[in-house]
């Protein structure tokens, strides 16, 4: 116990003493920050910019172009074009413009002509309208009584005010996806340390001294906990970081206008949370689903003698991590977080350290969290210890990197 | 034998088919220096890997200080790897603690033997130096002190001079010698044939997992002194010396050849020396005959060869 602990204590204290640690703690936030700006702000730009570059072509009645006007005013429309509706039309075809909007003058033919950019329902609706007014106007009735059955309609669309279980979802959505992300992205990262600590020690050639000191199983362990520590400590700045973030947002938010409304009931669900169960899940569960894969990660490392061979061997690690992150979000953000699909990902070892996190902040019930942990954990104890074995071999074990019928003769096989 | 202080019987292992060690049976003294001789392949690193507990024998028995060996045992050994390995980004200190806890030592035993040695080496100034910042024979000097730091009962070498330069090999074997002078056991394997005649009392040659030399090098050297004679003629008599060479009671190997003197290598196979004397007597001028001694190196080619 003594000398795991030895072990455990030094890839801690290796591991967060490096600038790879330190830069991953303070520049990744950052850098995720940054890119999410960059994100929002090139998705807003683009979005104002495709609707600028609408360019229409208007053959009609000025008063059909002003109404046109009046509902897309970003754009770009055409109607001083003394052409034909098929020249027009040529002109769309080699895509110049998006579309045309034709009508005769006695208004027998109203055709709108487009691609797929153009807005035709909305134009459609506008025609409609000019149209009907048209035929009204020429039936001689009243134009107190055509604007009434055409614009002072007493129709009136009353939105249901679901602000607040709307936000309470959004931010939920939000907690969500953040936990899923955060613990794939741990399990990989810390995996691959796991992985790359120990061909440096394969490489170095201190495995040899290594392992006539310890057991080997004791220093597979020992490394994978060492690591599994320092996950947790940068898991506990981030979330201090994002902790105080949060405070420092909400403390200058309110004055912002007419969304200010929102930010408070953002803030509002954020804290009504329930993060003592997050967070010790979330612990409980990397844990284990740290471990559980992480001794992957380890007799990959000691199989192979670089890490440009780990490639083969690694990929069917990240399938079911990633496949865990887009079944979450795929039934527990836009669906049913409770749904059949849901529980049935949460019992499933390969999935549950992903799926359940992010289940939590909906709230899972206590018989649930216990038998996929349950599992959870038989499966880990289970792989840690055919790990162990591929381990004992694969580190004494040079040259060429070994097939993956070897690795299973390697688990059966005395040493 | 109360004297021995690893008795290793009837040792056996293989690797699927491939026999690594074929039952064999190898004697230490306490305190002496014992030479593990042998090509790549042998089975020496299968041998030193059984003695530390890394593997495991498929059947024989290892008995260390009269008891059979424990896992607990592997802390009484210190291991100098072949291919020599610390943490690179770890300091001089921090290596040695680590290495020295993890060997059963506490942690201020463990920094003053470190002291005693940086003083011993002269490189006190090291302590808090990183192994990626030392050159390789002073990483060499560091990965000795951390094989000797705990104090070991059995010291396991495997090439202990790869990588020095004369100089520090020099003070490598003095501190070897002076550890087995104060009662330290040595295991010292190598294919260099030179430091293991200069520093073993005795040895055993590994060849295909089996011994084929065993023993005291001075019982080892005078075995194979006994069979082998160097004879130089000088005007010898053609017809004399052609009956000669045709006598199948010597195996005889003409070494050089003139017309007017012959140097012979005569090995005895039933007769004794004094009868080989007389057989040459009259062949020619005796101008030189001496009871070859081969080098250990000579020995050991000969009886691989011979295998």
């Amino acid at each position: 116990m003594h000398k795991l602990f030895l072990i455990i204590k030094r890839e801690f204290i290796t591991k967060v003493r490096s600038k790879s640690y330190l830069i991953l703690i303070f520049l990744s936030p950052l850098l995720m920050i940054g890119m999410a700006a960059a994100i929002f702000y090139f998705v807003g730009k683009e979005q104002k910019a495709t609707d600028k570059k609408i360019r229409l072509i208007t053959l009609t009645q000025p008063s059909l172009v002003d109404a046109i006007k009046q509902q897309h005013p970003t754009m770009l429309i055409e109607d001083g074009l003394n052409i034909s509706y098929q020249a027009a039309k040529e002109l769309v075809a080699d895509e110049t413009y998006n579309g045309v909007v034709y009508t005769n003058t006695n208004l027998s033919v109203l055709e709108v002509y487009g691609d797929a950019k153009l807005p035709k329902a909305s134009l459609k609706k506008i025609i409609d309208n000019y149209w009907r007014v048209h035929f009204l106007k020429n039936q001689q009735i009243p134009s107190e009584i055509i604007n009434t059955i055409t614009d002072d309609t007493p129709v009136q669309i009353i939105a249901v005010n679901n602000t607040e279980k709307e936000i309470t979802k959004w931010v939920k959505g939000v907690v969500a996806v953040g936990l899923g992300y955060v613990m794939m992205m741990f399990v990989i990262i810390y995996g691959n340390a796991v992985m790359r600590s120990i061909i440096e020690e394969k490489n170095s050639k201190v495995i040899e001294i290594m392992v006539c000191s310890v057991k080997p199983y004791q220093l597979m362990l020992g490394k994978i906990i060492g690591n599994a520590f320092a996950g947790l400590l940068q898991f506990f700045i981030w979330g201090l970081l994002l902790f105080t973030g949060l405070c420092l947002l909400q403390y200058f938010s309110p004055s912002i206008g007419e969304n200010s409304d929102k930010i408070v009931l953002i803030f509002k669900t954020l804290w009504t949370l329930n993060y003592v169960q997050i967070i010790s899940v979330f612990i409980v569960f990397f844990f284990s689903g740290y471990l559980l894969y992480s001794s992957f990660y380890a007799s990959i490392g000691a199989a192979v003698s670089s890490e440009t061979d780990t490639q083969q061997f690694v990929h069917p690690i990240l399938l079911p991590l990633m496949f865990a992150v887009y079944i979450g979000i795929a039934t527990i953000i836009e669906g049913n977080p409770h749904s059949d699909t849901a529980q049935l990902f949460t019992l499933i070892p390969f999935t549950s350290p992903v799926i359940l996190p992010m289940r939590i902040p909906y709230g899972v019930p206590v018989w649930e969290i216990l038998l996929s942990l349950a599992l959870l954990l038989v499966s880990f104890v289970i792989t840690v210890f055919t790990a162990s074995k591929i381990y004992r071999i694969g580190i004494l074990t040079d040259g060429n990197k070994p097939s993956f019928k070897q690795l299973i003769q390697w688990v059966f096989k005395k040493i | 034998m109360a004297t021995s202080i690893l008795n290793i019987e009837n040792l056996f292992k293989k690797y699927g088919d491939k026999i690594a060690l074929n039952h064999i049976n190898i004697h230490i003294k306490r305190g002496s220096i014992y030479g593990l001789i042998g090509q790549n392949g042998a089975g020496k690193t299968t041998l030193i890997r059984i003695l530390n507990k890394i593997i495991e024998a498929d059947g024989g028995s290892i008995a260390f200080k009269g008891q059979k060996m424990r896992l607990k045992d592997i802390a009484s050994i210190g291991y100098l790897p072949e291919e020599r390995g610390l943490y690179k980004n770890m300091t001089i200190e921090e290596q040695a603690l680590y290495f020295g806890q993890l060997k059963g030592m506490s942690k201020a035993n463990a920094q003053k033997a470190l002291a005693y040695w940086l003083e011993r080496f002269d490189i006190v100034s090291w302590k808090n130096k990183k192994i990626e910042d030392l050159s390789k024979g002073m990483a060499q000097k560091v990965q000795f002190i951390i094989t000797v730091l705990h104090h070991p009962e059995l010291l396991i070498l495997d090439e202990p001079f790869s990588g020095f330069d004369p100089v520090n090999a020099n003070l490598i074997a003095n501190e070897i010698k002076t550890l087995a002078s104060k009662g330290t056991t040595v295991i010292f394997s190598s294919h260099r044939m030179e430091s293991v005649a200069e520093m073993c009392d005795s040895l055993c040659l590994i060849h295909q997992g089996s011994i084929l030399l065993n023993g005291s090098i001075q019982e080892i050297q005078k075995e194979h002194a006994q069979e082998v004679y160097e004879v130089h003629l000088v005007d010898y008599k053609i017809e004399a010396l052609e009956h000669f060479l045709d006598n199948q009671e010597y195996h005889i190997t003409v070494v050089a050849k003139t017309s007017h003197q012959v140097h012979l290598e005569v090995i005895p196979s039933s007769t004794t020396a004094e009868t080989l004397q007389t057989a040459i007597a009259g062949i020619g001028t005796l101008k030189l005959y001496r009871q070859y001694t081969p080098n250990l190196q000579e020995i050991f080619i000969k009886t691989i060869e011979n295998a």
